[in-house]
């Protein structure tokens, strides 16, 4: 009987110690219970054993995540992207990809994009055309004149060139996409005294090209692109990066069509400088069988058909034994704002300098291609010169941690 | 009457506080957003914010290194992949600690139907690698011999946790690993309040039983 009340008893101590470990136990409960443990020890061990339990669990030691694991996340999320259309059609896929774009743009049935179109997606052109239609109401000025937009495509590959029919590629020349991003940077940031950064950024298919442009930068300080987190990274390849600031856009004629995409109000007065410019790069990851061709082909018929463009030239070079293919394509103002629309850019404040910025996140990707999206404006005649290769371009090229880099260097 | 000359401080550190933890849960709600429209940068932002507490809660459910990155890539991917169906009913990070578990627990079953088990002696001689992540243990012991003492019980008390079936090890590990609430813990095992409570206080007793020859 009294062994019975003691094991209840000890229950009610046992109770009260757990509560008191919790953390649960009110002021009285706890005298109680230090009181008990003046007395008998074997409580007073348990408690013991279990603060110094306890205490250690809390000590055992914290691992940082390694440096490169979350490139290696970012980079398997990106494969898996891709990876998400394989199970379609060839066409299919085109017609994933750019499956979002009016049918037929304002050409009509006769470009359409090979491949079935998706049930019940009949009412979305109609709204896009209300959309240009309100944009050009807005600025009836800009819709009368002609903006030389130009839509550069880089096609990364390794296949060659012939396998792309001919009629498909006029006005060849020579032209690496990260000079015509540098001119492009110079001139959207002249004529103030800046410093462009412009790295090759290596990837697993080739090298890509990226700018950072600091506001406000000193001349020979830590070059510290501040701009660019996510698309540093290898595994971040598929990032669209238009990161530039948006104010400094603003303040140096960069285009409505930036700020629209953002989202911010742009002063009347600059509204006459618009014009932009959209580098679309294509990275064929990997040895492409039939040289690109679909691809192009693909594209061609989204930009040239469905958007009114028309291409301008055919560039292709080669650089770090990879072929590059680069497309130019003048659009009309609508097809610009709707490859915008498309494109899904997004604004956001970048915390280390407060910039208001575009990123954009190309929604669809193709197993067979990542898109990069650089949004940028500059007064037309400007583009004009610099995607014709009319600027003398020079660069001092450098190594920053580990990369190597170019210094654009803007008087 | 007496007055509380701190009182207008503490009102206002309140307040402060509770603001800050309002402002907190309205970015972690725009990251939320934009990671459900596909935007890359939040991803990496939010990999960025929680990969060091994922990676320890894999390290202490797996017990293993290597493991606990593949794991936490996994969580990250999962994470990704179904961000979509996340309706913020709970914090971010008890969901991600949810697909830890979860994770963690699908691993345990796989290698258990491949006939995985842990093959590692606590009478074996340390390697070098024990050797160094012991130095990790803080010292704050008067005596080299009783730091000797208290890093090998820490030695011993990872093999121990590692060594406890899945129930009590997740819960000792969210509980004063990751220090979780009672609540918390509830909410990511889905499990109630009282169970949670009976099953820690069962853990912590297994352990402890295991511990009891340790100084």
């Amino acid at each position: 009987m009294s062994s019975k009340g003691d094991k209840n008893s000890h229950a009610r101590w046992r109770s009260l110690l757990e509560k008191h470990i919790d953390g649960e136990l009110d002021a009285p409960g706890r005298m109680e219970l230090f009181a008990h443990l003046e007395e008998c020890e074997e409580c007073r061990e348990t408690l013991e054993a279990e603060e110094r339990l306890v205490d250690r669990l809390s000590r055992l030691p914290r691992l940082t995540a390694p440096s490169d694991l979350r490139a290696a996340i970012l980079r398997e999320a990106a494969r898996e992207r891709a990876e998400a259309l394989l199970p379609l059609t060839e066409d299919e896929r085109y017609s994933e990809l750019f499956d979002v774009l009016p049918a037929g743009g304002e050409g009509g049935e006769e470009a359409s994009v090979p491949g079935p179109r998706r049930q019940g997606a009949e009412s979305r052109p109609e709204k896009r055309f209300r959309s240009r239609r309100a944009w050009r109401r807005l600025s009836p000025r800009l819709a009368t004149a002609f903006l030389i937009v130009s839509v550069t495509l880089t096609v990364l590959t390794r296949g060659p060139l012939s396998r792309i029919p001919e009629a498909d590629l006029p006005g060849l020349g020579l032209q690496a996409p990260a000079r015509a991003m540098v001119q492009a940077a110079r001139r959207i940031f002249s004529p103030s005294p800046r410093q462009a950064v412009v790295e090759e950024l290596p990837s697993r298919s080739g090298t890509v090209a990226g700018i950072s442009v600091e506001k406000d930068r000193v001349p020979g300080a830590p070059l510290v692109p501040a701009a660019h987190t996510g698309y540093k990274e290898p595994g971040a390849r598929a990032l669209i990066s238009a990161e530039r600031g948006l104010d400094e856009a603003a303040r140096h004629g960069m285009g409505r069509l930036i700020s629209e995409a953002a989202g911010v109000p742009l002063p009347a007065e600059q509204e006459s400088m618009v014009a932009g410019a959209i580098v679309l790069q294509l990275e064929q990851p990997g040895e492409d069988p039939d040289g690109g061709k679909r691809l192009a082909a693909a594209l061609q018929q989204v930009l040239v058909n469905r958007l009114g463009g028309s291409i301008r030239k055919y560039e292709e070079s080669e650089r770090h034994g990879q072929r590059r293919r680069m497309f130019t394509v003048d659009l009309s103002e609508a097809g610009v704002s709707e490859l915008l629309r498309v494109l899904q850019p997004r604004r956001r404040v970048l915390p280390e300098n407060g910039a208001t910025t575009v990123t954009g996140w190309l929604q669809a990707s193709a197993a067979d291609a990542n898109i990069h999206l650089d949004l940028f404006a500059a007064p037309a005649e400007d583009f004009s010169r610099i995607l014709n290769g009319e600027q003398a371009l020079e660069i001092a090229a450098g190594r920053y941690n580990g990369k190597r880099i170019h210094l654009l260097l803007i008087e | 009457m007496a007055v509380n000359p701190l009182a207008g401080t503490q009102a206002a550190l309140g307040q402060s506080a509770e603001s800050d933890a309002m402002s907190a849960a309205a970015a972690e709600l725009a990251l939320i957003e934009r990671c459900k429209q596909g935007d890359a940068v939040a991803f990496d932002e939010l990999i960025s914010l929680h990969q060091d507490r994922i990676l320890n809660t894999a390290f202490r459910l797996m017990g293993n290194y290597d493991e606990a990155l593949d794991l936490t890539q996994e969580v990250f991917l999962n994470c990704f992949r179904k961000i979509g169906s996340f309706k913020g009913d709970s914090a971010l990070s008890t969901w991600l600690y949810r697909i830890t578990v979860n994770t963690a627990k699908n691993r345990w079953k796989y290698q258990q139907s491949r006939g995985f088990h842990k093959t590692s002696s606590l009478d074996a001689p340390m390697d070098a690698e024990d050797e160094e992540r012991l130095k990790q243990y803080p010292d704050g012991q008067p005596t080299p011999r009783k730091v000797a003492t208290d890093r090998e019980a820490m030695a011993y008390l990872e093999e121990h946790l590692a060594s406890l079936n899945e129930e009590h090890r997740e819960v000792l590990v969210l509980r004063y690993v990751e220090e979780l609430s009672y609540e918390e813990i509830a909410e990511i095992l889905r499990l109630s309040l009282g169970t949670v409570k009976s099953r820690i206080h069962r853990a912590r007793q297994e352990l402890r039983e295991l511990m009891k020859d340790v100084v």
